[in-house]
């Protein structure tokens, strides 16, 4: 299919979504008096308590946080099945190193960023937040820009008061992180396992919640 | 921005901010919380506030909603699998236009939700400045990443439901 054929054929395809919902206008006696979620919640929740009841004994402990890990509203990553970071050494302002795996033993945000991309300038101050609380235990934030200018990578950084590393992205590291449109922020392990992915503007409420379950309590 | 100014600024774009989620997820009702939660982060964020608000907005407000869409496509998929059926279809749900809507809403929460935001900014009539500006892309890649994400669509939706 041509490129002017592909696009009108998805236009006309997302133009499906135009129309107000025929729900909106539903008497609400003929909607679904149930939530769909409902049934799934009450199920989750009646495992979750036979688990939580199952690790009071000694033998069953194991089996039983395997299956807690296995609910929908518990993380499914345990630390064996997170790949692991690829390494990366990239240059900073004054052309020094700086290398992922020199920062193992703690808990870094890979941040891919640029001064002219509107969400990564949004984001930055919450990375900043993130980086001030949690340093002391163990994280750190290192911001790979792809400006392609330190001047104008620099002046943002200073303009919003970045105190955590800073280098400048190339294409390989672009390519091993899938930073392909920006930003994209990567949560790396205390052993170097990736464990968290977040592309486009930072969910903050999630990767503090991340960042916590990850740094030592 | 002071909470009158603020006041103004919600009256002025919740409309637009709810029915750009309303597009794509199916609750009403959860779209206009939706709506809600998008405009009072702005509330909360200074930055939002500086730069293009409008921008702004239609970002988190796409991303709230594919969220909510790969939420809820998730949940059903665990439904099947648990083997508990789901909620009995809406009769409006049989209309030839909502059902087209229900397969594009579907491969919507299957693709990589940076795709799905570009062909939603996209339909909703923004140039390629426009987009660039809400999804925080080069301006000069919108159109390769755009293709790339109609060939998506196309791809996975004639997979799941024919050449239609």
């Amino acid at each position: 299919m041509e490129n002017g054929e592909l696009s009108r054929w998805t236009d006309e395809k997302m133009a499906a979504l135009d129309p107000p919902d025929v729900q909106t206008a539903m008497p609400a006696g003929l909607r679904s008096r149930r939530r769909p979620g409902s049934r799934i919640a009450w199920a989750a929740a009646g495992a979750g308590a036979l688990c939580l009841a199952a690790m009071a004994l000694p033998g069953p402990r194991a089996f039983a946080e395997r299956c807690l890990q296995c609910l929908p509203f518990a993380s499914t990553e345990v630390n064996a099945q997170r790949p692991l970071a690829p390494d990366f050494t990239l240059r900073d302002a004054r052309g020094r190193a700086l290398t992922l795996s020199d920062y193992r033993g703690k808990v870094v945000l890979v941040n891919f960023w640029a001064s002219w991309c509107p969400p990564c300038k949004t984001e930055t101050p919450w990375l900043v937040d993130l980086h001030r609380r949690y340093a002391d235990r163990g994280f750190t934030v290192i911001g790979v820009t792809f400006d392609g200018d330190w001047a104008k990578a620099n002046a943002f950084a200073a303009s919003a008061a970045i105190d955590y590393p800073l280098a400048a992205g190339d294409d390989a590291a672009a390519k091993a992180y899938g930073a392909e449109s920006l930003p994209v922020s990567v949560l790396i392990d205390a052993e170097g396992h990736i464990a968290a992915r977040f592309a486009g503007l930072l969910a903050v409420d999630g990767a503090e919640r991340e960042i916590q379950r990850l740094l030592p309590r | 921005m002071n909470a009158a100014e603020f006041d103004a600024l919600f009256l002025a774009q919740y409309p637009r901010v709810r029915r750009l989620v309303a597009r794509v997820v199916r609750d009403p009702g959860r779209a206009e919380e939706l709506a809600s939660d998008t405009l009072m982060k702005l509330w909360r964020d200074p930055a939002g506030r500086a730069g293009n608000v409008e921008a702004w907005l239609r970002r988190v407000a796409v991303r709230s909603a594919i969220d909510e869409l790969r939420r809820r496509d998730r949940r059903d998929r665990f439904s099947r699998w648990l083997g508990l059926g789901s909620a009995p279809p809406d009769p409006g749900a049989l209309h030839d236009g909502a059902r087209t809507r229900e397969q594009v809403r579907a491969v919507l929460a299957r693709m990589e939700p940076r795709q799905s935001e570009l062909l939603l900014l996209r339909s909703e009539g923004l140039s390629y400045k426009e987009i660039a500006e809400a999804a925080g892309i080069h301006p000069a890649s919108v159109g390769t990443l755009l293709a790339r994400a109609q060939q998506t669509f196309r791809k996975e939706y004639v997979a799941r439901y024919g050449e239609r």
